[in-house]
């Protein structure tokens, strides 16, 4: 199951993880990722707010909504190269991937369930505990290891065959437009979205200003640092098409609209992160070449990976045995 | 007669170390005893009829024994243990190896768990998150959970601290090294004097829970 890290990729931080990985653990991840006994009443998987199909994003979604119809107060995050992330959600507040899980399992507008009865139902499960024995060796099912497959479900999801990859081992080539768009990235938006995975995953002010619906203060929730107030995490740049909207809040729909932000930024900001403190000057023809290289980070082979979707023969194998 | 002293004092020896053997190398215990001004605290009391623990529990940690010279004679395997005052069990910390002991020696622990642990992912036993001493909507472990009330004439007014931090100046672990004779008292009425109308709800990491750690460090002694 090794994964082959490509050429021009870092090393991965979940390197071990990575390294135990079996086809058996990442198939009870996945069965978990998309079962909604994860939810209090059986109506959310983890799937509802980040689907395969979305790059596991929400897309046309602003913010997700949870049990309920509870709304939200962030745009769920893509869901690939986790691998590569030190914190994850949008503050950082997970410090790792297996502990993640936690918050939206048992936050009240997400999924709204204990760990502990969390527990009681998979045990009561025979798929579950075929699945856990399968994969772990075990006749008890335990937390540590249900979280543990979800986190090499997820580390699994790795998006490494975009047209830019392709340029960068040698078999495709840019067109004078992305490469231009490449160049202006390189020198523009580089410092922050650093290549190849697009994101140097540090907590940054990038102009916005406070969203009106929830005043998020981002980082400094975790941390209590005044330092930390309005900085999120700086997303990856990969697969951007099928991730819209963009921002913590979703508040931009469109590449274009994320573009004239940039560009309109108010360089007075003291908050602003420096790396933007002298503004982004774009003409609205270098904004298209950016855009035209922008789109070759775009993973069609993952979104349409089989491996990565609903695993219909594990949690309906009956129905799968009538076809 | 010469003969007859050494085997005299050869025999007294004999005799003597399997006395102290018999004595000292035993299986050694710590037993963590809540006491509020000095008398035993059963689980579920009121305090001077108005203070009412709910719920203490803590993860005591690392937990070594060290001698005269501060070289450690005794690791305790289990790396975490979480202590509840409401499971007679949980205070009772019997120790894997008999060993030799001496009134010199100290004993050294944590309270909380340590930044390195908080950093490995998904745990089992006592530090699964079933045990609900881990927060959700952040990672962390909450090192000390207390909660209970205090009645005034006839209301009653909660107390909560879910005391954690495990980076920089907000980690809330604590390490303490005491004398160690087989006991470990927890002064509740220290505790609850010096946090009750200062600050009596604690539920995330920074300078309050810090304060905290402090004092439930302090609260704890090897004598009454």
């Amino acid at each position: 199951m090794a994964y082959d890290v490509p050429a021009h990729f870092p090393l991965p931080i979940y390197e071990r993880e990575l390294a135990q990985a079996t086809s058996a653990k990442i198939d009870l991840g996945r069965a978990l990722f998309y079962d909604p006994i994860l939810s209090a009443d059986s109506t959310i998987s983890c799937a509802s707010c980040h689907s395969p199909y979305n790059s596991f994003a929400h897309t046309d979604h602003e913010v997700s909504h949870g049990i309920h119809d509870s709304i939200g107060t962030r745009n769920a995050p893509a869901l690939f190269n986790l691998a590569w992330q030190p914190l994850l959600m949008w503050d950082g507040a997970s410090n790792h991937l297996d502990m993640q899980a936690l918050a939206p399992i048992t936050h009240p507008g997400e999924m709204a369930e204990s760990i502990k009865h969390l527990m009681v139902k998979l045990k009561r499960s025979t798929i579950y505990t075929a699945l856990f024995k399968k994969a772990y060796g075990i006749d008890t099912i335990t937390s540590q290891k249900m979280l543990q497959a979800l986190t090499q479900f997820q580390l699994s999801l790795i998006s490494d065959q975009a047209k830019y990859d392709k340029v960068k081992q040698g078999n495709d080539t840019f067109t004078i437009q992305e490469q231009a768009g490449y160049s202006l990235f390189q020198a523009k938006c580089n410092a922050c979205h650093t290549e190849p995975l697009f994101s140097n995953y540090a907590f940054r002010n990038n102009g916005l200003s406070p969203d009106t619906a929830n005043y998020d203060l981002g980082r400094y929730r975790v941390t209590k640092q005044t330092q930390d107030s309005f900085l999120f995490k700086v997303p990856t740049l990969r697969n951007l098409s099928y991730t819209y909207p963009y921002m913590h809040d979703g508040r931009f729909r469109r590449l274009n609209q994320v573009l004239n932000h940039y560009t309109a930024i108010d360089n007075q900001n003291v908050h602003i992160s420096h790396e933007l403190s002298s503004g982004v000057k774009l003409t609205s023809n270098q904004k298209a070449d950016l855009i035209a290289f922008l789109l070759t980070l775009n993973d069609k082979s993952f979104i349409l990976n089989q491996d990565n979707k609903f695993p219909r023969s594990i949690l309906l194998p009956t129905k799968e045995n009538q076809h | 007669m010469r003969t007859a002293i050494i085997i005299v004092i050869t025999f007294l020896s004999i005799i003597q170390s399997i006395a102290q053997t018999s004595q000292n190398k035993n299986t050694h215990s710590l037993k963590l005893l809540p006491v509020y001004k000095g008398e035993p605290s059963e689980p579920d009391s009121t305090y001077e009829k108005k203070y009412h623990i709910e719920k203490l529990r803590f993860y005591l940690s690392d937990l070594i024994i060290l001698n005269e010279q501060d070289s450690i004679v005794y690791t305790h395997q289990a790396k975490n243990i979480l202590i509840d005052i409401a499971k007679p069990e949980s205070l009772l910390i019997l120790f894997q190896d008999s060993l030799l002991v001496s009134k010199k020696y100290k004993m050294q622990f944590g309270i909380g768990v340590d930044s390195t642990t908080h950093a490995r992912g998904a745990m089992e036993g006592d530090l699964d998150p079933v045990n609900d001493m881990y927060w959700t909507w952040q990672s962390g472990y909450i090192n000390i959970k207390l909660e209970g009330n205090i009645t005034h004439n006839a209301n009653k007014e909660q107390f909560e601290y879910h005391i954690g931090g495990y980076t920089g100046n907000r980690n809330a672990y604590r390490k303490i090294r005491l004398p160690y004779n087989g006991n470990l008292f927890i002064h509740l009425d220290q505790l609850l004097s010096q946090m009750l109308g200062k600050q009596q709800h604690i539920m995330s990491p920074g300078k309050d829970a810090t304060d905290f750690a402090d004092i439930f460090a302090r609260c704890m002694s090897h004598t009454f």
